[in-house]
């Protein structure tokens, strides 16, 4: 059975049994080779549900907004499973309050070619689901890391003048923290007053902390599904940051965001033990 | 003269009220010198140091910035400087990452016995602030 | 007064650390304490020492707060330099004579600023830093003491013993000198007497004269940062760093031929922290530690011992020293010495370290006439088992290592629990004497826009000399509202105090701020004085312009006077954004909760109950007594079943105490002063609402599965060798003429499973085997042991028992004893003898099995609690050496083998101890947090919870702050959270402030660093 067909299937059942009050999914876009996301609600608007390499959303990011009327169906490929999962572990859901349709998954395009961020996925299959859409896909042996490695070879400078350029394309739109499912706080750090630690404006040093602290917040709650970088209109380098985060809690604190739920979050939680190579040398 | 000694970096210092703090305190106490580059700022806890004050200092165009807490497990507070260990972790990391210059921000533990000690890591912070030269990067221009 | 009501005052003699717990928990409770120390301050021998064992904290970091508070509370008087000369009444009714030494320095006028001192000429051997350097005659004992008042040594000062100099009462700006000065006699009454005079190094040592030995104390000395060598391990003869350093044991200890038969309980763990220390310092050492036993038999001490061998690789050499002696040319020092193996063997050391045992205080016979109170035989305070806290006298208790050598977690313990004793007699006196300060109302400066005035400090010359004080205030007085600004001598003085009450008055200024010394020091006196002026103590800010500034840039007075101008800056830009704080207060239960009714649960129960309390006492048994009722004699012949009989029936017949047997905890809600406790029983459920839960949920024997034991009848427990020692015509053999015992120790400690030692299995052994020896002496009793550890007046059992014949093998813990049948099926125990180093084989008619202690299954408890437990699952303490009877979790407290294993005698000082924490809560109407403690905004909380395992003091939960919406945010426990901040640096949102550092007063002092 084709994976449309299936997801299908499995909606308009959910939804004829009321079982949820709705499913999270994508529909075909008015482009071609778009796709956009779509909340079905009716087991006929279920047969509009599709997931293709098309749709580059992570639609755990809907889970704060939609409106909760009974239990949410939501299709979740390998990294969206694990946004789920995370979202579970930050208390913003419960688990059973969410039915996911695991879809195991073979990438998404952008511009005609496997995403960046697929490339170098190593979780394609959901590691939380209640049904699968289809047979678990293989996944690949990959260095998630080679990119950062690569620019931590460079000097200070070089880095620097990287990080500069990026910055100082971005336009301070907030795609990427709206399209971020991590990306949830009533009030962002960069709107806040009293203080206002930072500049609001695309001041350059303003814009590179505003890089710097969403990275931070990233830290142990990113999954590299690399919709950031997707929603980014400037074309802002947004998953250097993020990898080079996931690498360090990986390395520091042996830990993987959202692959299981009784691992404390890395700053959710400390030890006597971590390494201080960091720290000024005597 | 060359420019490394004209040049007179500006340094803040985050030290925790029970153990740096009290080290700094014993610095003088035992009359030890060190330059006078540091403007410290106390806190209750090396655990209370948001990155936003490191960030918000280099901004402002400070040239070196210090975070000192109790050494491991004397934490007055039990755990707050193995919390502080893990944010500054990522924290010193991502601006090394960026290109923020290695010694430009730094974290130790300083206890509350050790006076020398303290004025020895001033005196280290300052030269090697010295050396990088004025902040550049990140600071905000208007 | 009436004829038979207490007085509500105690004395305390010594102002040691267990003076100093004491009295802090004695003015906690509502009792006023005169602390009388002899030197010119308190603190004793632990602020000299530079990190404490298992944890390695810095000794004088966790010391210096408790310094600081009873410096300057309320209700201690602090009487230094000082001693007590005469002593009548009785308990509840005592009069005190004190002779006060002349200081010649007025502690009133004094403010410690260390002018005299850098001026003085005279200089003397430093006894702080144990004579490695030089003090001068006019001195404080070391940087942090308290009171931070300078003292005149009258032997050594030019103008008191020849009339010449007198150049720092012409340097002193207070005028604080007066060599004049007279002794005073004062008289006191008090209620109550603790003794803590503490102890002596030993000192007598043969070899001190050896430029390179050293005694621990001095070499503590040496690894301190602010010791003579700045933490540099050092050759006091040459100034090299060696690589080759020896510890040598038990010097003035476990020797009958200088009367120190007992053992000092603190020598090995020392040593064994100085070497760890010590090689932390300096990679290269190689020490090598000399020993006898090592008696690592505390709380996590054993697991320290074992990282001292493996990971820190010290050599620990079993072996008796013979002589020691120096190669001349060198310096070096050459140690002989016979191994286990009985071999004679010479080794070169580059530095020697003699690990000096303990002496009872050099005031012992003092004390002794003018409290007419009884010494055992070396001096030190007579007590016995059963009241190990009273002495011989009614109403004067003792504590700490007056009554035997101990450390000072068993110090702390027992000074907790002497404060119980003392409160036991007086409870009926509580808060009769204790003074309360009254303040004005405070101004409401809600809203009003901030007017600032500030001091800059000259401190004497101490800041004024570097600084540019008059430019520091001109600078301060083009800042945005700053309504007044000046310099003052002094800030601290009483006058300049009254120039900022008249300041706040007259330009109505609502925030003030004073650039002068640490506010680690200062800070809580100018809060006071706002208080006195009727504004908050929180809108006070302080700046340090002198030991952070002035003190060390003294070659640079124009970069200090710009240091000083952003300091004073940074506390004006924060001080705009300070706000008036008003402390939580809430509501305590004034009842007590006792979980467990063994030795420490019943002296828990019975204690709070005497001081007045109401108590319910839970048992999940029928009976009460736990394990004490297993044990049937003491080491020193006491009958421990008499004094548990006493003390059952006392605590049954207690108006105020419910026993509740057969009973379960099922449930416990709430905090520190309000906890609702469910208990479950044959009876059903029932609630109980108290302010304080003391954990006394004991231990119980490890249940062996070796040495045959459960296989042959002829192989049992000590426990069971105990009991049947007890009945009448009993015989392990028909053989009375030849048989033989073989006691195996260790048995489920020391062990890879369980490796914490169990400490009481070595005296149990002896125990028995001097009863086995005294019913027939003709019975071979042989223990086989990895050390014996016999600590204190132990020792000398351990002596009688090699007097009478009982033999000791020793054996390692990688050749384990076997218990083997022979060919005619008798025991068989095979050891290897190490002294003839090969394997013996005995022929036993008994086995006897010295088993450890295993914690209960807790975890139940502990969760409900939210307190730790140790990964072999004891309870684990708020602070293993300070804190050892309260929990971080405030309002919890631990007593008795639910701690950790322990002798009857320190059950009951910790069952008192606990009861003293809980009394000093429960006393109090209300309790009120400080001011300074985190905020949540709860619109910008996500409820995410990251905070909530960050948070040491379980002071935040999650909980639903809109019904309407089921809206939920982190909600902060003000009775628990101490203000570290370490949840609010990590919200990700900025939900959590913390106040007194507010991210707003932080941004501001951040932006004026300009």
């Amino acid at each position: 059975m084709n994976i449309n067909n299936s997801i299908q299937e499995k909606a308009k059942e959910l939804l004829a049994k009321n079982s949820v009050g709705v499913v999270v999914g994508f529909s075909k876009g008015t482009i071609n080779n778009k796709s956009t996301p779509f909340f079905a609600r009716t087991p006929v608007e279920a047969e509009k549900l599709i997931c293709d390499s098309n749709c580059t959303q992570n639609l755990a990011t809907y889970l704060h907004t939609i409106e909760r009327k009974g239990k949410i169906g939501i299709l979740a490929r390998g990294c969206e499973a694990r946004s789920v999962l995370t979202l579970i572990k930050e208390k913003q859901l419960n688990r059973e309050d969410v039915y996911i349709i695991g879809i195991p998954c073979q990438g998404v395009a952008e511009n005609g070619e496997l995403h960046s961020s697929c490339k170098i996925c190593t979780s394609k299959n959901p590691v939380i689901y209640d049904d699968l859409a289809s047979e678990k896909v293989e996944d690949q042996e990959v260095d998630r890391f080679e990119e950062v490695n690569l620019f931590e070879g460079q000097s200070s400078d070089e880095r620097w003048s990287f990080f500069e350029n990026e910055v100082s394309k971005c336009i301070r739109c907030y795609a990427c923290r709206n399209a971020c499912p991590s990306c949830y706080c009533p009030s962002c750090f960069v709107d806040q007053s009293q203080p206002s630690w930072f500049g609001k404006t695309n001041n350059l040093s303003d814009t590179s902390v505003f890089h710097i602290v969403r990275a931070l917040h990233m830290a142990g709650r990113c999954v590299d599904c690399g919709a950031c970088s997707r929603s980014c209109p400037m074309g802002v380098n947004l998953r250097k940051l993020t990898l080079k985060m996931e690498k360090e809690v990986l390395e520091r604190f042996n830990y993987t965001t959202g692959m299981n739920l009784e691992e404390a979050a890395p700053l959710a939680s400390f030890s006597a033990e971590d390494n201080e190579d960091y720290m000024r040398e005597e | 003269m060359s420019r490394e000694t004209d040049f007179n970096p500006k340094i803040l210092a985050f030290l925790c009220n029970w153990c740096s703090y009290a080290g700094a305190d014993l610095a003088g106490i035992s009359r030890l010198q060190y330059p006078a580059n540091v403007r410290v700022i106390r806190v209750p806890c090396s655990g209370r140091v948001d990155p936003f004050y490191i960030l918000k200092a280099l901004q402002q165009g400070v040239d070196g910035i210090l975070v000192s807490g109790c050494h491991p497990g004397d934490c007055h507070y039990l755990s707050g400087n193995y919390v502080a260990r893990r944010r500054f972790a990522l924290l010193k990391k991502l601006l090394d990452y960026v290109g923020i210059e290695d010694k430009r921000v730094q974290f130790t533990w300083v206890s509350a016995a050790e006076g020398e000690r303290y004025s020895q890591v001033i005196k280290g912070i300052t030269e090697d602030i010295k050396k990088l030269g004025p902040a550049k990067r990140l600071v905000k221009k208007f | 007064m009436g004829e038979n009501t207490p007085i509500g005052s105690v004395l305390i003699v010594g102002g040691g650390i267990a003076g100093i717990q004491s009295a802090l928990d004695l003015a906690e409770s509502g009792f006023y304490v005169y602390l009388v120390e002899e030197g010119p301050s308190i603190g004793g021998v632990m602020a000299q020492l530079d990190k404490t064992f298992p944890t390695n904290d810095c000794s004088l970091c966790i010391l210096s707060p408790k310094l600081v508070e009873c410096g300057r509370h309320l209700n201690v008087k602090n009487i230094t330099y000082s001693e007590i000369i005469g002593f009548e009444g009785t308990p509840g009714n005592f009069k005190v004579k004190i002779r006060k030494k002349p200081r010649y320095v007025d502690l009133e006028k004094c403010v410690g600023c260390g002018i005299c001192a850098q001026k003085c000429p005279v200089k003397v051997d430093d006894n702080y830093n144990e004579k490695l350097a030089k003090r001068r005659a006019i001195y404080v004992e070391y940087p942090q003491a308290v009171p931070l008042c300078y003292a005149i040594d009258a032997e050594h000062c030019l103008k008191i013993t020849k009339g010449k100099c007198g150049v720092c009462q012409k340097l002193c700006k207070s005028g604080a000198i007066d060599y004049e000065a007279k002794e005073e006699i004062i008289e006191i009454e008090v209620g109550a007497v603790l003794l803590t005079p503490g102890l002596e190094k030993f000192k007598n040592n043969p070899y001190i004269g050896f430029d390179n030995v050293v005694s621990s104390i001095q070499f503590e000395r040496i690894l301190s940062a602010s010791g003579p060598f700045k933490g540099h391990v050092e050759r006091p003869s040459d100034g090299k760093s060696p690589e080759k350093i020896a510890f040598l044991q038990c010097v003035g200890s476990r020797d009958v031929s200088i009367e120190h038969g007992y053992c000092s309980s603190v020598c090995c763990m020392y040593a064994i922290k100085e070497a760890i220390i010590a090689k932390e310092h300096a990679h290269h050492l190689k020490p090598t530690i000399f020993y006898m036993d090592i008696r690592a038999f505390g709380k996590g001490f054993e697991s320290y011992y074992e990282r001292a061998k493996n990971e820190y690789g010290i050599n620990f050499r079993r072996s008796k020293v013979v002589q020691i002696e120096e190669d001349i040319e060198t310096k070096d020092i050459i140690i002989r010495c016979v191994d286990e193996n009985g071999n004679q063997v010479k080794e070169r050391f580059e530095l020697v370290i003699m690990s000096v045992g303990l002496e009872p205080t050099k005031t012992s016979k003092r004390i002794k006439d003018v409290f007419g109170i009884s010494l055992e035989k070396y001096g030190f305070a007579q007590t016995n088992s059963s009241s190990p806290l009273t002495t011989s006298r009614p109403g004067v208790f003792v504590s700490g290592a007056f009554s035997q050598p101990k450390d000072i977690p068993e110090t702390v313990v027992q000074s907790s629990g002497a404060v119980s004793a003392a409160a036991e007699i007086l409870g009926g006196a509580r808060g009769s004497l204790t003074k309360e300060k009254k303040y004005p109302d405070e101004l409401n400066i809600f809203g009003d826009p901030p007017r600032i005035g500030v001091f800059i400090c000259h401190c004497g010359i101490n800041i004024g000399s570097v600084v540019d004080v008059p430019s520091v205030v001109e600078h301060v007085k083009t800042l945005p509202n700053v309504y007044f600004a000046s310099e003052s001598l002094y800030t601290c003085a009483t006058d300049t105090q009254n120039q900022i009450k008249e300041a706040i008055v007259e330009h109505k200024l609502n925030r003030f701020v004073v650039a002068a010394c640490s506010p680690r020091t200062h800070e809580p006196l100018f809060q006071e004085t706002l208080r006195e002026a009727g504004l908050n103590k929180y809108l006070f800010e302080m700046a340090n312009i002198r030991d952070q500034c002035s003190w060390v840039h003294m070659q640079d007075p124009e970069g200090a006077t710009e240091k000083a101008k952003d300091l004073a800056s940074m506390a004006i830009s924060k001080a705009r954004r300070l706000f008036s704080l008003t402390p939580h207060s809430l509501g305590v239960t004034s009842k007590g909760l006792v979980i467990g009714g063994g030795i420490a649960g019943l002296n828990s129960a019975y204690s709070l109950a005497e001081q007045g309390f109401e108590v319910a006492l839970v048992e999940r048994e029928e009976v009460l007594g736990g394990q004490a009722n297993e044990i049937h004699f003491t080491l020193d012949n006491n009958s421990p079943k008499k004094y548990l009989d006493e003390l059952i029936k006392n605590v049954e017949n207690h108006p105020k105490i419910s026993v509740c047997k057969k009973t379960q905890i099922k449930n416990i809600e709430g905090f520190v002063g309000n906890f609702k406790t469910t208990l479950n029983n044959c009876k059903g459920e029932i609630s109980y609402e108290h302010g304080a839960v003391i954990v006394a949920t004991g231990a119980c024997e490890y249940e062996p599965n070796e040495y045959l034991y459960g296989k042959d009848p002829k192989v049992i427990t000590q426990r069971k060798l105990e009991k049947k020692l007890t009945e009448e015509n009993w015989q392990f053999t028909s053989n009375k003429e030849k048989s033989s015992i073989v006691m195996i120790q260790c048995v489920g400690s020391r062990e890879k499973e369980r490796p914490n030692c169990s400490r009481i299995c070595c005296s149990q052994a002896i125990k028995n085997a001097l009863r086995v020896k005294e019913l027939n002496p003709y019975t071979d009793v042989y223990i086989l042991y990895r050390d014996i550890r016999t600590y204190g007046f132990r020792e000398e059992y351990y002596r009688l028992a090699r007097e009478k014949g009982i033999i000791f093998i020793q054996y390692d813990a990688s050749k384990k004893p076997l218990v083997e049948y022979d060919d005619e099926y008798n025991i068989n125990v095979k050891v290897r003898d190490p002294i003839i180093n090969q394997e013996i084989s005995l022929i036993s008619d008994l086995v006897v099995l010295s088993v450890g202690i295993k914690p209960y299954e807790n975890k139940n408890i502990a969760k409900m609690l939210k307190v730790p437990l140790t990964l072999d699952g004891f309870f684990l303490e708020a602070h293993v050496k300070l804190r050892p009877v309260e929990f971080s979790t405030e309002g919890v407290f631990v007593a008795g083998l639910a701690h950790s294993p322990k002798f009857i005698d320190e059950s009951i000082s910790q069952g008192k101890a606990a009861s003293a924490k809980a009394a000093s809560l429960l006393s109090k109407d209300h309790i009120s947090a400080d001011g300074t403690i985190s905020t949540v905004d709860i619109d910008r909380c996500t409820s995410c919870g990251s905070c909530i395992n960050l948070c040491a003091y379980n002071a935040i939960e999650i909980k639903i702050v809109n019904e309407r919406t089921g809206k939920k945010s982190a909600q902060i426990n003000e009775a628990l959270c101490k203000g570290c901040g370490a949840c609010s640096a990590n919200c990700r949102c900025n939900a959590i402030d913390v106040c007194g550092t507010t991210a707003e007063q932080i941004y501001e002092a951040v932006c004026a660093f300009k």
